[in-house]
């Protein structure tokens, strides 16, 4: 089996299956803009429900967006058949901190000004976070799409 | 930068592509690369154990919805030895 396949394999060909190879990763990877939509909802449905509750109700919720949330991240990665924990220089990028920080400070900004001047700011500010999550989401999507078929 | 180093386990049609997506995930499901290279479950499993015998794949078994399944990764031996494949590949062609 192996003399048959790299006896005839020359170097362009032997880059044209890393290319397919690459090209079978990248259809994997392309996330439909619905489950991404489906994540930032539901952040954004916690954030809310977040500013509005105290305790005990406080730890039911974030203890059903946890399950809910990482059913979802299971469902993807069962979807995709990939595990990209994150934790690598070629899955890892960058923009997931930069979502991250932009997020919790939105939303930290929704709680202090909820509490200061309108009770319905926490709302929007979870609007807003979910909007800042899906383009993060969309964008760190593509990028990763691109470096993939790119073999950067 | 990975010294160019040309690889005669790696270089097959079949072993490139696979191990293309290797050198793109933390991991991939053994049925996931199987559907992606069309090829049967026996074929795959003589290329995995060729990359594997050499020290360049891990195998590993977990269970999902009752059943067993296999998840292939590269270890850090085998992703050099990939890049120094590709970086020898390019090298020759110039």
């Amino acid at each position: 089996m192996e003399n048959d396949e790299t006896s005839e394999l020359s170097p362009a060909d032997a880059l044209a299956s890393t290319r397919a190879g690459r090209e079978a990763i990248a259809r994997r990877i392309r996330v439909p803009w619905q489950w991404d939509a489906g994540e930032a909802v539901s952040i954004g449905i916690f954030m809310a429900l977040i500013a509005y509750t105290s305790p005990p109700w406080t730890t039911m919720v974030i203890s059903g967006w946890a399950i809910v949330f990482l059913g979802m991240v299971e469902a993807r990665r069962r979807r995709t058949g990939i595990v990209a924990g994150g934790n690598t220089r070629r899955t890892f990028d960058p923009l997931h901190l930069v979502v991250l920080v932009v997020t919790l400070g939105v939303f930290t900004l929704g709680m202090i000004a909820g509490a200061r001047w309108w009770d319905g700011i926490p709302v929007v500010t979870a609007v807003i976070a979910a909007g800042v999550i899906l383009g993060g989401y969309r964008w760190i999507n593509r990028r990763a799409v691109a470096r993939v078929l790119a073999g950067s | 930068m990975t010294a160019p180093r040309f690889d005669s386990t790696i270089h097959a049609a079949t072993r490139l592509q696979l191990c293309a997506m290797l050198a793109e995930v933390d991991a991939i499901d053994f049925a996931a690369v199987r559907e992606d290279l069309g090829i049967s479950d026996s074929v795959l499993s003589k290329h995995v154990k060729v990359l594997a015998d050499e020290g360049y794949v891990a195998v590993k078994t977990y269970k999902s919805g009752g059943r067993s399944r296999k998840r292939l990764a590269f270890t850090k031996i085998g992703a050099q030895a990939y890049a120094g494949h590709i970086a020898e590949l390019k090298r020759l062609i110039g």
